[in-house]
């Protein structure tokens, strides 16, 4: 596991290469792409743990910071969805130059498989693993609103004229007019080889997301028990261990 | 930009993980601050609020180290063989170790939410080289203030009555009627925050002996056994803290500090501090 900066000078990004195991070496890497936010920060140590098991057995794995988020560099207050679909090309092109001869696979969770969608018209996926993909685009700009509405503004959960202020982090509002445009349904054929879609919810994966076998070579739905409380945070910033997902995807992707 | 950073690995065969930041104009002779772990939260703190205070104090000409112990967020793990406490201290005491030799830096502020907190009390006590700590949501203990602060509105809720005449009674009452705060010592016992009051007057002690400045910002978080500004210098009234000691108490702020204005009053509030520091 080794810390590093890359990227612009200027605009340096923050990740973790966790180098494949010798003994089990699959000429395979893996990209893993955050959420954002307090999920993300609950979600770390979850992270860190698959991205340790699937180095164990043979994927070299790069995990990163988009801009403004953790020690990469920008607010996040000032951050925009487009330069976190950008920190995820130049990540890409990082784990390719560290693994020049490896094919890349992504796993991506929440508002990450809407970065994984944008990243998958420019750069090539082999397998793409979308971990809890339901409510986003613009249903999760709805989710973070519906907490305020049905728990009541608080000082920290609130919407003024530029944030919405959720759980310790603002988001702004050219993140919300990104989310409303994007789609599944101008997904490119031919984009990803393989797919792996793993929720706890069984209903409106494919209705929402409009994707088949046509589109993508292969897609396995696993719906598996764990936590799905992602917006919910307790008062002293508890961390989500998802054990089932992260089961499902190391099986997966070691097949 | 005001700030650079790059990563600094501290010892073998398994490394501690940390981001330097260094400021354009490093103020001469300033301390350090290094940033603590709180909890199982990786180095970034909560809320991002760690790397937060490390770009601000930049501006301020100050250095600073946010880090991983053993074990959590992007660092190894190390083999114990000693405790928990033991090993923060340890590892924290070995940080400084090598920002001195490698950074020529003498002096450290060690910083820390919770957990950090008192890691960071405890570190200060051993090391001579720290010359200040900021606590946020340290363990503190319950004064007769507490108690009035904690009763006083009760006495005119009735549903606090019958709570207390079910419990009398031997009734089974289940936690969810129970008020947040009788749950909350299980949490921090559950945490491992078991606070020994001799060894922290001991520790606090120390600090004065050695002219060490404190600053501490409680919140809601805390409310199990802090309800009132100036409560920790009361519970620790064997400590002659003097002007060594701010205490802060935001009543109204979560333990993880997510309200905006909150994190922008904390972040300010350090940032004079060190400034403070850095003038005297």
């Amino acid at each position: 596991m080794e810390s590093f900066f890359f990227g612009n000078t200027d605009r340096m990004l923050y990740g973790v290469f966790h180098t494949a195991s010798s003994e089990h070496y699959r000429n395979r890497s893996v990209l893993l792409l955050y959420p954002v936010g307090q999920e993300y920060m609950r979600v770390h140590r979850a992270y860190r743990r698959l991205a340790d098991t699937l180095s164990d057995i043979g994927f070299d794995v790069l995990r990163f910071d988009y801009a403004g988020t953790g020690d990469s560099y920008g607010d996040f207050e000032q951050t925009s969805f487009d330069q976190w679909v950008d920190s995820a090309v130049i990540a890409y092109d990082e784990l390719h130059e560290m693994s020049p001869e490896a094919k890349i696979d992504v796993v991506a969770l929440r508002l990450g498989t809407v970065v994984a969608r944008q990243l998958a018209q420019d750069r090539k996926i082999q397998r793409l693993v979308l971990w809890e993909p339901s409510y986003l685009d613009k249903y999760y700009w709805q989710q973070l609103e519906d907490v305020i509405r049905i728990k009541g503004t608080t000082r920290a959960n609130f919407s003024d004229k530029d944030f919405l202020h959720m759980n310790g982090f603002a988001y702004n509002t050219s993140i919300k007019n990104s989310l409303q445009t994007g789609s599944w349904e101008n997904f490119p054929a031919g984009a990803v080889d393989e797919m792996l879609v793993v929720s706890t919810r069984e209903a409106e994966i494919f209705e929402e997301f409009k994707l088949s076998d046509a589109k993508t070579g292969k897609t396995d739905v696993e719906i598996v028990a764990g936590p799905d409380d992602w917006i919910e945070v307790d008062p002293f910033g508890g961390i989500i261990l998802p054990e089932p997902s992260m089961i499902a995807i190391r099986k997966w992707l070691s097949a | 930009m005001i700030y650079s950073e790059r990563i600094i690995s501290v010892g073998t065969p398994v490394p501690l993980i940390g981001v330097f930041t260094s400021s354009e104009k490093v103020a001469t002779k300033s301390p350090a601050l290094i940033l603590l772990n709180s909890g199982l939260m990786h180095h970034v703190g909560t809320s991002n609020l760690s790397v937060k205070l490390a770009r601000s104090v930049a501006k301020i000409g100050i250095q600073s180290f946010r880090f991983d112990s053993s074990g959590i967020g992007d660092s190894g793990t190390r083999a114990l063989g000693v405790s928990h406490e033991e090993r923060l201290v340890s590892e924290i005491r070995e940080i400084m170790g090598k920002l001195s030799i490698q950074e020529g830096i003498t002096q450290f502020v060690l910083c820390g939410l919770c957990s950090g907190a008192d890691s960071a009390l405890s570190a200060a006590a051993m090391d001579p080289r720290v010359v200040g700590i900021v606590q946020f949501d340290p363990m503190c203990f319950k004064t007769l203030k507490w108690y009035f602060y904690h009763y006083y509105p009760k006495i005119l809720d009735i549903k606090c009555w019958v709570g207390l005449i079910k419990r009398l009674l031997g009734a089974q009452v289940s936690t969810d009627d129970l008020p947040s705060d009788y749950l909350l010592p299980e949490l921090l016992n559950e945490t491992g925050r078991e606070p020994d009051r001799q060894v922290l007057t001991s520790a606090y002690k120390e600090l004065v002996r050695r002219g060490v400045r404190i600053l501490v910002v409680m919140t809601s978080g805390q409310e199990g056994c802090y309800n009132s500004h100036g409560q920790l210098r009361e519970a620790f009234g064997k400590v002659n803290f003097g002007s060594l000691l701010e205490e802060h108490f935001l009543p109204q702020t979560t333990h993880i500090i997510t309200e905006p204005e909150d994190q922008v009053f904390v972040v300010d509030l350090v940032m004079r501090w060190l400034g403070l520091s850095e003038t005297e």
